[in-house]
């Protein structure tokens, strides 16, 4: 069972860490229904205890003749486990539409599939911190903030200074 | 002249002794002498002759006995009227030299009185140069003492200027580190409310594609491949 077979099921509904997570649950628990006797038990199962659209890839597959069910699922986890991560900090808390954008900029650049592993980091104030395999990339404001406060702290100072002054003399 | 007198009177007793004795001497020569005559003249069978010879030696024996007799009481009488003459002339003799002895002693003292009548000035014109070497030295000390102390002081003083100059920056440094880290919270805040979830969605797309231009996201295997 090639990684062919199983692009365009599963592993297409995973893009960030997290749903990673949760798909590598139901997996777990589709693969002890297995062992469990009769059909209606894994109906049951795919009705139940995973996310509809989980169930209707699943469901999907197994009612393809000759599928082996239990090593498809043992594929898409390692597949999942073997996926790049890509940790993306950010400074506001992005809808869907905005990780989709984001993991098809990188999935292109990458040319591969990719778990986003987004934290939610105010103090960066906007940008992004990018680390993928090892590397670190710092593209926030902060940094750049940083920069110009240390650039213009003296400047920024004295300003200060007067405008105390200022308050003082009024007093 | 008393000690003359005195080893005359030694050297002439010595005589009589010597004299004394050479009579003694004399007389055993003679009993010997005359011994062996006796026997000479027993041998010779000769009673007569050794009777006259015992008769003569016994008469000078008498003689002999006599003369030392006289001898030894001459010599005491020599000595009984010397020993007043010498008593005298001892007493003579530590007479003189108790005067001389006197003398002596009085012009020691005289000289003593004198050495230490001379000796205050000594001690005076010593002492006086000792007080002043001696005041030089704690004058030189109590400056050198003084110079000591300022240069302490002035020390401690630019040590502990220096301390509160020091304190004073570290201070100042602290308020302008308070001031713009307060000066940066307050505009990251103002900044973060001012930007909306497009524009930070545009940043970080911008984000990505610089870190696309930069290879961030090259595999290590497709980095060497470009390489």
């Amino acid at each position: 069972m090639g990684k062919a077979m199983v692009s365009d099921g599963l592993l297409q509904s995973v893009k960030t860490k997290r749903q990673a997570g949760i798909l590598l649950e139901e997996i777990e628990i589709i693969r002890k229904g297995l062992f469990e006797a009769g059909e209606g038990a894994m109906n049951s199962l795919l009705k139940n205890k995973v996310r509809v659209e989980t169930a209707e890839i699943v469901r999907e597959t197994f009612s393809k003749v000759g599928v082996d069910k239990k090593g498809y699922l043992d594929k898409v986890e390692e597949l999942i486990i073997k996926m790049p991560n890509v940790s993306l900090i950010l400074a506001f808390e992005p809808s869907e539409g905005a990780v989709e954008r984001f993991y098809s900029e990188i999935s292109e650049t990458t040319g591969k599939q990719v778990l986003l592993d987004i934290v939610y980091e105010p103090q960066i104030i906007g940008g992004a911190v990018i680390i993928f395999n090892g590397r670190y990339r710092d593209y926030s404001f902060k940094k750049i903030f940083k920069l110009e406060f240390e650039r213009g702290r003296n400047k920024i100072l004295n300003m200060a200074k007067e405008r105390q002054a200022n308050v003082n003399i009024k007093h | 002249m008393d000690t003359a007198l005195l080893y005359i009177t030694v050297l002439v007793a010595s005589a009589l002794v010597l004299l004394l004795i050479g009579l003694v001497v004399a007389y055993l020569r003679l009993v010997g002498k005359t011994m062996s005559l006796k026997e000479e003249r027993k041998r010779e069978s000769g009673l007569a002759t050794i009777e006259q010879a015992q008769a003569k030696a016994q008469k000078m024996i008498e003689d002999a006995r006599v003369q030392a007799q006289q001898v030894i009481s001459g010599a005491q009488i020599f000595s009984s009227n010397q020993v007043t003459v010498l008593e005298k002339e001892i007493q003579n003799a530590n007479r003189v030299n108790s005067a001389k002895f006197e003398e002596s002693l009085r012009l020691v003292q005289n000289e003593s009185i004198k050495m230490l009548s001379n000796v205050p000035k000594d001690v005076s014109a010593t002492l006086s140069a000792q007080l002043v070497n001696i005041r030089a030295t704690i004058q030189a000390e109590i400056e050198k003492a003084s110079k000591d102390a300022k240069a302490q002081v002035d020390d401690a003083y630019k040590r502990a200027e220096a301390e509160v100059q020091n304190y004073k920056l570290q201070r100042l440094k602290q308020i302008d580190d308070s001031i713009i880290s307060i000066l940066e919270e307050v505009s990251r805040k103002v900044l973060a409310k001012q930007i909306s979830h497009d524009e930070h969605e545009k940043l970080v797309m911008k984000a990505l594609e610089e870190a696309k231009e930069q290879h961030v996201f090259f595999e290590e295997q497709e980095e060497e491949k470009t390489v």
